[in-house]
C-alpha cells in the first residue's frame, strides 16, 4: 500500500482501512511532525491512544533512533504492527499544523502481531507499577524515583537522570539522554530485560505512555 | 393529504448487502488463516480461481504463505515472551490444588456417570417390581 490520503490543516482526519499497516508515515522523512493526537482501532481493539505531540514525537524518536539536534527533523514512521494485519482499522489524526503533508502506510510482511501504545497517569503523590512493555516514556519534572525490577530478580532504584543516563548508554538519545524531552524506559536493551518499573510521582499528574505487543 | 397508494416498498440496495456478505466470508478466512485454525491451499482450476477471489479462498492462502516468510523483530518477540510468562489463571472447571493452568471437566464426568448408573439401577429395579 502506498499513499492513503492527505492531512487536512488544524483538523482531524480519519482513515478507515481493511487492514492494520506495519509503518504509518506522515509527509516525508523530512516533515515536521504536526500530529497532536493519534489513536488506532483495529477490529474493535484500540491500539495506540496518544494525546499530546510530545508523547508522539518522543514515540516517532525512539521507532526510527533519534538524532542528535534540536532542529533535526525526525520522520514520523510510526510502528503500529510486525506485519499487515487484514482487519478494519480507524486511524484518527489530529494535524495541529497549517500544512497539508500527504499520509502513507506500508508493511514488510503480514502477521497478527500489533503493537499498542496508550497513555496512564499518575496521580500528584502517588505511585504505579509497569510491567512486561517494550517501552515507557514520560515527562521526569515531577518523577522522584524509579524502582526498576530486572528480569534477572535484582532491583534497584534510580533517578530520573540515570534513567537518562541508562537509556541513553544503549540506545540512540538526544543530547540530554531522553527523547524530545520526556525520559524513557527500554525493557529490551542492553542493559538487561526489565520486568517492571514503579514510577513514583511528586507534585502533579504525570502521564505515562507505555507501548507493548498483542497477538490479534 | 397523503395518498398511501402511491407509497413505494424500500428500495433494497442488493449489490451492497451481497459485497458485505462477501466481504464477511472473506474477512472470515482471512481471520481463520491468521489464527492458524485453517489452511488453506490457493485453487488451481479457472473456476475454483474464481470462486477463490469472491470468498477470500485466494487471499486467505496468500495471507498463510507470507505469514510463514514473516519474522518477528526481536523485541516483539521477547515481550509477547514475557507476556507468556505470566499464568493465567483459568476460570471454569476444578483446579485441584495451586493454580488452575488447565480446565478440567473430570469431576463433572465422575459425578454425572455415578447419577446415571444410579438411575439405570433404580430402573431395573423398578421393573423387577412390575414384574
Amino acid at each position: 500500500m502506498s499513499q492513503i490520503g492527505v492531512l487536512t490543516a488544524s483538523t482531524t482526519s480519519v482513515f478507515n482501512l481493511d487492514f492494520l499497516p506495519e509503518r504509518f508515515l506522515i509527509g516525508s522523512t523530512d516533515t515536521d511532525i504536526p500530529l497532536s493526537n493519534l489513536s488506532v482501532v483495529t477490529s474493535g481493539t484500540q491500539l495506540f491512544s496518544v494525546t499530546a505531540a510530545a508523547r508522539i514525537i518522543a514515540l516517532a524518536k525512539y521507532d526510527m533512533g533519534t538524532t542528535l539536534g534540536a532542529d533535526i527533523k525526525v520522520p514520523m514512521w510510526v510502528k503500529f504492527s510486525e506485519g499487515r494485519i487484514n482487519k478494519q482499522t480507524t486511524i484518527l489524526v489530529t494535524n495541529s499544523g497549517a500544512t497539508t503533508p500527504a499520509v502513507f502506510a506500508a508493511s514488510t510482511g503480514i502477521n497478527s502481531v500489533a503493537r499498542r501504545g496508550v497513555e496512564q497517569s499518575i496521580n500528584a503523590n502517588a505511585n504505579a507499577t509497569f510491567t512486561d512493555f517494550e517501552a515507557v516514556f514520560f515527562d521526569p519534572t515531577n518523577v522522584l524515583r524509579i524502582q526498576v525490577d530486572f528480569a534477572n530478580g535484582f532491583s534497584d532504584q534510580y533517578a530520573p537522570q540515570e534513567i537518562d543516563a541508562l537509556f541513553s548508554a544503549y540506545n540512540n538519545a538526544d543530547a540530554d539522554g531522553r527523547l524530545n524531552g520526556l525520559s524513557c524506559i527500554d525493557a529490551f536493551s542492553g542493559a538487561g530485560e526489565i520486568k517492571q518499573v514503579t514510577i513514583f510521582n511528586g507534585a502533579a499528574v504525570t502521564v505515562v505512555l507505555r507501548t507493548d505487543y498483542v497477538e490479534l | 393529504m397523503l395518498n398511501y397508494n402511491k407509497c413505494e416498498p424500500m428500495a433494497v440496495n442488493t449489490a451492497a448487502l451481497i459485497g458485505g456478505g462477501l466481504g464477511l466470508l472473506k474477512q472470515k478466512k482471512l481471520d481463520q488463516a491468521a489464527s492458524g485454525s485453517k489452511t488453506f491451499t490457493k485453487p488451481k482450476t479457472a473456476v475454483g480461481k474464481l470462486l477463490g477471489n469472491l470468498s477470500g479462498r485466494t487471499a486467505a492462502a496468500e495471507q498463510q504463505q507470507a505469514m510463514k516468510e514473516s519474522n518477528l523483530s526481536p523485541k516483539a518477540e521477547a515481550n509477547l515472551m514475557q507476556q507468556g510468562k505470566l499464568s493465567t489463571p483459568v476460570t471454569g472447571g476444578f483446579s485441584f490444588g495451586g493454580e488452575a493452568s488447565r480446565k478440567t471437566y473430570l469431576p463433572f464426568v465422575v459425578v454425572a456417570g455415578v447419577v446415571a448408573i444410579f438411575y439405570a439401577m433404580r430402573r431395573r429395579k423398578g421393573s423387577r417390581r412390575r414384574y
